[in-house]
């Protein structure tokens, strides 16, 4: 009985095959290489020498030749050695491991073998049996942490790499190639040995039969720096400049979503890891050069090849995005409801109300993903450069009108970022907002009804009330995106402030950043809901659990609306006024179901849910737009607590409760009006449209004007003229940057505006062209407005370029180009905003997830 | 706290059942309606006639005079006018046979009347035109005569007009009539002469449905020409009534479309006369009075109607063809734009009041003529020149006429 110095017995050793095989041992930092030495001197299969690479001082051991580097050993072989096998100081295979590898190479035609690597100092644990990558090079062995070998895997199969341990290479093929790439790592020069040889015509196999145990001193190519750079080094090397063309730029782009995933996940280190690797490839550039000539030069086959054996997508990202949806699927999980075994979750009441409620966000906003939102109201598309809109953002420059010193609605911020990540596409990005913002609003508000002891099926449904209940039905009307935005992000930011404290210093912290992220995050959309949370948290203290100190804190969060509210000051009071109109029969509903809702039990919710609701409706018509809009948030979130009250659980049910069930049933019926137009209750487009004739080829420094007798016939705010409403839109039609004008109008525009009206004159395009004016819209029925004095002009030409609307191009037009907001330095105002912005983002989630981490 | 809790949320629910809606949101105020910054002469021609315009202003101002046809612009000229008269000769300007003049005058302290020579002679004022009706009455297809409505559009947009000819057999029913598109900058001539020949008094109701026009007529027979701008309905005119040697009419034209009683009172040498003449106007329709009937003499007619009705003194006769439109109301000072550019003028200036008023006319700032003109009576001033103005120290009702060998023309007065 022969054991292993792993005290395994050995197979049975086949007879030994023809072929010449030598044997080099590289050798690993800090190992001895004595133990793989000897067990190659074991093999069943001799090696006809064996050489020892990289240990310069290193004891002398009978037949084993020292050579400074695998290149020279390489270049001195006997041209009658058919194989070379190379073979880590840290490996040590079983005696028939060679064998196995030259008798499957010679059986398969194969130029690489490797081995089956095993972890060494377990039996059967498995490190490796060759791996396929993505296209970027990221190995996937589909093996699981310390997954045991049961010879499940035990079939010689081509795979995309083996590891560089223990790998069998042809003699002349490794010749031809220039050898093993010494400035790569571990894992990544196998990779890159097993891409080139595969180029160049050869067939990579694993050997499953041939084991060797791995002590993995040299690394386990988990992503170190070496590592990543050396995997892009491989890349560089092996694909034709075609494929680099677009591996190159959607690595980049992997690169920054991993990152950015990372972070959330409180890994920090992956951003400068790229950023180190791709500098490291740039330095190291005129040698990977270099070495795409050679390899060109016995290139047989093409990258499909290579694309043969690789999986689809990014593995990195697949790996970021599951952890991610682990940790959101905790963040839902106020009943455990997702995160139970499938068949206790199914039997919750709880689960089947989430799944009902979800499935109304879907239908009730199924035309935001099937045709888009379209440009109505305040609810207007982002546009086409989210940086020139952050770059606006940031210098205090609004676009808006005619453009000037002023503040951007923060929603460009978010709107912006988001836009980025989805690589440009506004509308995409708006339709994850709006999709996420209402899944999140349902949910959130089932969460918050649970943890207000409003729970059961029904609590979810308080959601579904929430967000297309008749509160949010007046914002929606109106288009006021970013209020309904704001309407689902509120019960997050109540959430985090109604519960017991944090158990740890570490866990307060997060909790606090957290609150904060969303705190921010809720200004961006409605600034006045700030403060919300905080009126909560004392309002329910005393009954509830609750955190009015971490509260105040996170208000700071709020700061990123500064700028806005600031500009915004002297309308808050004033200006035009929501549309708050309510029909008599939702008021008395609301209040039957939230008085019934306190007489059954739920007295606290059931009352803040009422004031909520009827408070923020009776105050909204009397106050600025913003703060309307906030209260009618406000009212919404309030109406959907009292649904989710009247609906909630009871251990037993009396006449009172039956009644103030069928309230709160009544008031989900009612809800689902909203579901009608798929929009989330927002009308269908009006501009988006319309203005294709503006924003498809537009002039440098064209503006449109758009006049019409109503101010919500128009698209965001509009200023007051003589006898209509108009506002002026740029040359890319309407955009969410532009939906907010500043509380002043420009009086020069003012005044030729009046001069128009009151047709002055005959050439009206003379007036407006010096605010560079091409286009003139006169929406509705204007018969009575502007229209009747452009009757009479000589200057503008009516054309038929929009339904219901008449178009005038303006004759005299001249193009107006402001100074360009670059040349502004950033604003302090809008630099403190975005700098709470970005505590937020990257700090508030960055400390959040470290926190959870923690204990 | 809970029976407070109750009561508070059911006094919400009250309060917002109970809060009056919140008023819409209202625009600032329209601008009052400013006279019109332009006038269009729509009557100018340069192929069989000579034409002109003379334009009368009060104070410096810089006018832009843009002659268009088939969309497009034929001349532009830009005209610094000094207090007093300025005469444009359209030859002078542009070529084209037909060259409606657009005066962007930008204020209203001008007005300019627009004449035609040669084969007889015509004067209209230029006009702004109306967002309403119109109506250019006083013309015949008789044999011999033609009768052509000039409809203009100087403007940017669009406009849409239908035509309602009205006869002595009633409202003619014209489809071609119906929907007449004008495009922008351009002329449509409208030749009635050829969709309705034979009618021996026909007026024709302009009314637009899309945009504006500027509408005028041209009347010519018998070797004169008579011309007049669209003029807008009212339900009272003033009519100083000359002694000619011609047939002369009253025409009234209804262009609403219900029948609309009248009554004319008659002032002349024999006295005053109130309602001395009623009837009643079809709906759309005309009624033709010879003047003779009612004025013994000189004298004047006051027509006085219960709806908008428009009234001209039509005078025809062998080589004679005129339109002197009545004026709609009384005014102390008056300009005569075109009086004495086809020869001296002979002013009629009536005094409806039961006070004797003075009259001075003057030519060019200076004084050409005065008289008291007694209550309730008609002076007659001829004079010679241009620029002619007059001013009264009472209200009176002022037209002219040029009385020539060419034939007769002659206008209202422009009250200030």
């Amino acid at each position: 009985m022969v054991t292993s110095s792993q005290g395994i017995p050995d197979a049975p050793v086949p007879a030994p095959p023809a072929a010449t095989v030598v044997a080099v041992v590289t050798v690993v930092a800090g190992v001895d290489p004595a133990a793989t030495v000897a067990a190659v001197s074991r093999q069943a299969h001799s090696p006809a020498s064996i050489s020892l690479v990289g240990a310069a001082d290193a004891a002398e051991a009978p037949g084993v030749v020292q050579s400074a580097d695998l290149e020279s050993v390489v270049s001195d072989l006997d041209p009658s050695v058919d194989y070379v096998w190379i073979l880590h100081g840290d490996a040590e295979p079983r005696p028939d491991a060679l064998g196995a590898l030259v008798a499957e190479a010679e059986r398969f035609e194969a130029s690489l073998a490797g081995s089956k690597l095993l972890v060494a100092g377990t039996p059967d644990t498995l490190e490796s049996v060759g791996s396929a990558t993505d296209v970027f090079g990221e190995p996937y062995s589909g093996l699981e942490e310390g997954e045991v070998d049961l010879e499940q895997y035990d079939v010689v199969r081509d795979v995309a790499f083996v590891s560089s341990v223990s790998m069998l290479v042809r003699r002349d093929l490794l010749r031809g190639l220039g050898g093993i790439d010494a400035a790569l790592a571990p894992v990544a020069a196998g990779l890159d040995l097993s891409q080139r040889v595969r180029v160049a015509g050869g067939r990579v196999i694993v050997v499953p039969s041939s084991e060797v145990f791995h002590q993995r001193r040299c690394g386990r190519g988990d992503g170190g720096w070496r590592e990543q750079s050396s995997r892009l080094r491989a890349m560089l090397k092996a694909y034709r400049a075609v494929t680099l063309a677009w591996v190159i730029p959607f690595a980049f782009i992997v690169g920054f979503l991993d990152s950015l995933g990372s972070l959330l996940l409180g890994r920090w280190r992956l951003a400068p890891r790229y950023l180190v690797s791709w500098l490291w490839n740039l330095w190291r550039l005129p040698s990977t050069v270099a070495a795409r000539r050679r390899l060109n030069r016995v290139r047989q086959v093409g990258d499909e090849e290579l694309f043969r054996y690789q999986t689809r997508g990014s593995v990195r990202l697949r790996q970021v995005g599951s952890e991610l949806s682990d940790r959101l699927l905790a963040l839902f999980d106020e009943e455990s409801v997702l995160a139970r075994r499938a068949t206790e979750a199914w039997w919750s009441a709880g689960a089947w109300g989430l799944v009902a409620a979800l499935a109304v966000v879907l239908v009730g906003v199924r035309a935001v993903f099937l045709s888009g939102l379209g440009a109505v109201g305040y609810s207007l598309p982002f546009g086409d450069r989210p940086l020139e809109s952050l770059a606006w953002f940031l210098t205090g420059w609004s676009p808006a009108g005619l453009g000037g010193p002023g503040a951007v609605h923060p929603s460009v911020l978010p709107a912006a970022a988001l836009q980025l990540l989805v690589l440009g596409h506004g509308e995409v990005a708006r339709s994850l907002i709006t999709l996420g913002a209402f899944t999140a609003g349902v949910v959130g508000t089932g969460r918050l009804a649970v943890r207000l002891r409003a729970g059961g099926g029904g609590a979810h449904f308080g959601g579904v009330v929430a967000l297309f209940g008749f509160p949010a039905a007046l914002l929606a009307g109106e288009g006021r995106w970013a209020g309904l935005v704001g309407l689902g992000i509120l019960p997050w930011a109540i959430l985090g402030v109604v519960g017991h404290a944090p158990g740890s210093r570490r866990r307060w912290w997060g909790v606090l950043a957290r609150q904060f992220s969303v705190v921010a995050l809720l200004a961006c959309f409605s600034p006045y809901l700030v403060v919300v949370p905080l009126l909560v948290a004392l309002v329910l203290r005393g009954r509830f659990p609750t955190r009015p100190g971490m509260a105040a804190l996170a208000t700071a969060g709020g700061l990123v609306a500064l700028p806005f509210l600031i500009e915004r000051a002297p309308i808050a009071l004033g200006g035009i006024p929501v549309a708050a109109t309510t029909h008599p029969g939702a008021v008395v509903l609301v209040t039957a179901a939230g008085l019934l809702a306190m007489l059954s039990g739920a007295w606290r919710v059931g009352a803040v849910g009422s004031a909520a609701a009827l408070g923020g409706l009776a105050l909204a018509p009397m106050v600025g737009p913003d703060l309307g809009e906030a209260l009618l948030a406000a009212s919404a979130l309030g109406t959907g607590m009292v649904a989710a009250a009247a609906l909630r659980s009871r251990p037993q049910r009396r006449p009172l409760d039956w009644l103030a069930i069928l309230a709160g049933a009544a008031l989900v019926v009612v809800s689902v009006a909203g579901l009608a137009g798929g929009r989330g209750g927002m009308p269908a487009d009006a501009w988006e449209r319309s203005l294709d004739f503006v924003s498809i080829s537009p002039l440098p420094g064209e503006r449109v004007m758009l006049v019409a007798p109503e101010p919500r016939q128009l698209p965001g705010e509009s200023h007051r003229g003589p006898g209509f409403w108009y506002r002026l839109l740029d040359g890319r039609g309407a955009t969410l940057d532009q939906t907010y004008l500043g509380p002043t109008t420009d009086r020069e525009l003012d005044a030729a505006v009046a001069a128009v009206a009151s047709a002055d004159s005959v050439r009206p395009g003379e007036r407006l062209a010096p605010f560079g004016i091409r286009w003139l819209v006169l929406v509705g029925d204007d018969s009575d407005g502007l229209g009747t004095a452009l009757e009479a002009q000589t200057d503008l030409t009516a054309l038929p370029l929009a339904a219901g609307m008449t178009v005038y191009e303006n004759n005299a037009f001249l193009p107006r180009i402001d100074e360009p907001p670059s040349r502004h330095r950033p604003d302090p105002l809008a630099a403190t905003a975005a700098a709470a912005w970005a505590v937020a983002v990257v700090g508030g989630l960055g400390t959040w997830l470290w926190a959870r981490r923690g204990p | 706290m809970k029976p407070l809790a109750l009561v508070v949320v059911a006094l919400l629910g009250v309060a917002v059942l109970l809060l009056p809606a919140p008023p819409a949101p209202e625009p600032g105020e329209a601008p009052p309606a400013a006279s019109p910054p332009f006038v269009v002469c729509p009557l100018l021609e340069t192929a069989r006639r000579v034409s002109g315009v003379e334009i009368q202003a009060d104070a410096p101002v810089d006018v832009t005079a843009t002659f268009f046809s088939a969309g497009e612009t034929l001349a532009e000229a830009s005209v610094a006018l000094e207090p007093g008269s300025t005469t444009l000769e359209v030859a002078e300007l542009t070529a084209a046979a037909r060259a409606p003049l657009l005066l962007d005058r930008g204020s209203d302290h001008l007005v300019a009347g627009s004449w035609l020579a040669q084969r007889g002679v015509a004067v209209a004022r230029c006009d702004s035109g109306s967002r309403g009706v119109v109506v250019t009455a006083g013309g015949s297809t008789r044999e011999g005569d033609t009768y052509t409505l000039l409809l203009t559009n100087p403007f940017g947009g669009v406009a849409v007009v239908d035509v309602t000819a009205t006869s002595e057999i009633g409202v003619e029913t014209e489809s071609s009539l119906e929907g007449i598109v004008v495009p922008p900058r351009s002329l449509v001539t409208v030749e009635l002469t050829r969709l309705l020949a034979g009618r021996q008094a026909l007026s024709a109701i302009v009314t637009p449905s899309q945009g504006r026009v500027v509408a005028g007529a041209v009347h010519e027979g018998s070797g004169d020409v008579s011309a007049t701008a669209g003029l807008e309905p009212s339900p009272d005119w003033w009519l100083p009534v000359p002694a000619l040697d011609t047939d002369v009419f009253l025409v009234l034209v209804a262009p609403t479309a219900v029948e609309t009683p009248f009554q004319l009172d008659v002032y002349d040498n024999e006295g005053v006369f109130e309602a001395a003449y009623e009837e009643v106007i079809p709906a759309r329709g005309q009624h033709v009075v010879p003047v003779e009937e009612l004025v013994s003499g000189e004298g004047a007619v006051r027509v006085v109607a219960a709806g908008p009705v428009v009234a001209v003194l039509w005078s025809v006769g062998e080589g004679v063809r005129a339109v002197v439109p009545g004026v709609p109301s009384v005014a102390t000072s008056w300009w005569l734009p075109g009086a004495g550019a086809v020869g001296p003028a002979r002013i009629l200036v009536f005094n409806p009041d039961t006070v004797e008023v003075t009259v001075r006319v003057r030519s060019g700032g200076a004084e050409v003529a005065a008289a008291e003109v007694a209550a309730s009576s008609l002076s007659v001033f001829d004079v010679e020149g241009d620029d002619l103005r007059l001013e009264a120290d009472g209200e009176v009702a002022v037209t002219w006429l040029s009385v020539g060998d060419e034939g007769i023309a002659g206008d209202a007065g422009w009250a200030r």
